[in-house]
């Protein structure tokens, strides 16, 4: 609404720059400074006024965000000054396209490339990403690790292997069902944590020479992994109930 | 794509979209009530971990919710990059808040139901950490939005940002698969859900309900905006 009375003027004086005595342009003008007579040197005025809204008229079409704020209409080159826009409406509309295209590509190059990033990343930091070693993995690997220095180890508790000693004092096996270690830990366990069912304990190798026995790990705490499997109990016990038991198979 | 811009229109989108809220708002008094009651008679206590396992029915939808809206808040980027229609600036903005709302209800309710079942409240796995890299994505946006004065340009580098997090959501989806995680695979699945029936009722349905929400604050927001732009320019 600001630049109404401003275009009004404008659009007077390039229609009579020359004519002292037109105030037509001021009629709906809000400003006092033109309401009455024209101050001395207003053509002058106008015609810089004219330059600068040409310089501005440029500057606006080459970065394209008039519209933005002006409207919500989706012909890019609709502005505020009405003038410029009809005479070269198709110049503007062919440049849009090519703007658009141009755009589209750049945009699905950049996400594309950002993917390869992303997946050289990923390639790259692979090995940090494990969140624990198997105990297979362990066994050949056989990382560096002291009590300053951990690592994690995960798989199932072996059934029958939790044994525990007084203090808190724990010991159970952990396998993924080809190797075994054994871990000693000192603290509570979680609520989850059962014989049959995975664990990940975070700690360090103790002994590594494994001469038969399984390599011992010292582990400093000790964290329930359970699987994707979810049912209610009662279902469960109906299920254990109606499951062929050993004695009933041939 | 004329049909696009024709039902982006902003009078378009207030006359199509004015009647149906107070549909939707019935329909989400419906769902949540109904939703409570199953729950309530079914008592669920899973054979494993007991009473804990019952989050699991706001946060698994929760965290469905936020990669859907996130995809499209990536697909809406993309269309603001491109073709500049304004009103997928606002479009954008309610998506990432939507986002970033069930990112946050996604960590807190997983982080309540590690402690009891992990024995912590977080560890930086491969799961937990690309959610977390999707709520630290989800709020810079959201603070750039507020610390950039200049309207549009904030709004194309939030674009921006939108387009190249779309790349988090597969690693997201498929952390647990391609590295050992201590977040358990998914266990609902197109063809065989590790699930039993009668909890993966109640998980669809939070999900309508959370759906049905979004659906709700985006068409409100969508409708204050346009009328406060109305108000403004007239």
């Amino acid at each position: 609404m600001r630049f109404a009375c401003w275009e009004r003027l404008l659009a007077s004086a390039r229609q009579s720059v020359n004519v002292l005595t037109s105030a037509r342009g001021t009629r709906f003008c809000h400003r006092r400074a033109f309401s009455g007579r024209m101050p001395v040197g207003w053509d002058t005025t106008a015609r810089k006024a004219l330059a600068m809204n040409d310089m501005f008229m440029r500057f606006r079409f080459q970065y394209r965000s008039g519209a933005m704020y002006s409207s919500f209409s989706t012909s890019q080159g609709e502005t505020l000054f009405s003038a410029e826009r009809v005479s070269d409406a198709a110049v503007w509309r062919r440049r849009l396209e090519q703007r658009r295209r141009r755009q589209f590509y750049s945009a699905l190059g950049g996400v594309v490339g950002a993917a390869l990033m992303t997946f050289a990343v990923i390639k790259t930091m692979e090995d940090s990403m494990i969140f624990f070693y198997t105990p297979t993995q362990v066994l050949e690997e056989l990382p560096p690790t002291t009590a300053n220095r951990r690592m994690r180890l995960g798989g199932l508790v072996v059934s029958g292997s939790l044994q525990r000693h007084g203090n808190g004092d724990v010991e159970f096996e952990i396998t993924d069902l080809e190797n075994e270690v054994l871990v000693t830990f000192n603290g509570f366990l979680p609520d989850l944590f059962r014989e049959g069912q995975s664990a990940v304990v975070e700690g360090y190798i103790l002994e590594r020479e494994n001469d038969g026995r399984p390599l011992r790990f010292k582990a400093t705490s000790v964290l329930a992994k359970h699987d994707e499997k979810y049912m209610p109990a009662q279902v469960r016990s109906m299920l254990e109930k109606n499951r062929p038991t050993r004695s009933d198979t041939p | 794509m004329n049909f696009f811009v024709w039902l982006l229109k902003p009078s378009n989108v207030i006359k199509y979209t004015d009647n149906f809220i107070k549909y939707l708002v019935i329909l989400l008094n419906i769902l949540i009530f109904s939703n409570l009651i199953y729950l309530y008679f079914l008592g669920f206590v899973d054979y494993k971990q007991g009473f804990y396992a019952q989050i699991m029915f706001v946060h698994v939808p929760a965290a469905w919710m936020a990669i859907f809206v996130y995809i499209l808040l990536g697909i809406t980027s993309f269309l603001f990059l491109v073709y500049k229609h304004p009103l997928l600036i606002y479009i954008n903005d309610i998506f990432a808040f939507l986002s970033l709302l069930f990112v946050t209800l996604t960590l807190i309710t997983g982080s309540l139901w590690g402690k009891p079942t992990w024995g912590t409240w977080w560890v930086w796995d491969a799961r937990l950490t690309s959610v977390f890299v999707i709520f630290l994505l989800l709020l810079s946006m959201l603070i750039l939005r507020f610390l950039i004065e200049n309207f549009y340009d904030s709004a194309k580098l939030v674009s921006f940002l939108g387009l190249i997090g779309i790349i988090n959501i597969p690693i997201v989806k498929f952390s647990v698969e391609w590295w050992n995680t201590l977040h358990q695979p998914s266990s609902i699945t197109l063809f065989k859900s590790q699930i039993d029936y009668s909890l993966l009722i109640s998980i669809y349905g939070m999900f309508l309900f959370f759906f049905i929400f979004s659906l709700l604050i985006f068409f409100i927001y969508l409708k204050v905006v346009i009328l406060e732009l109305k108000y403004q320019s007239s």
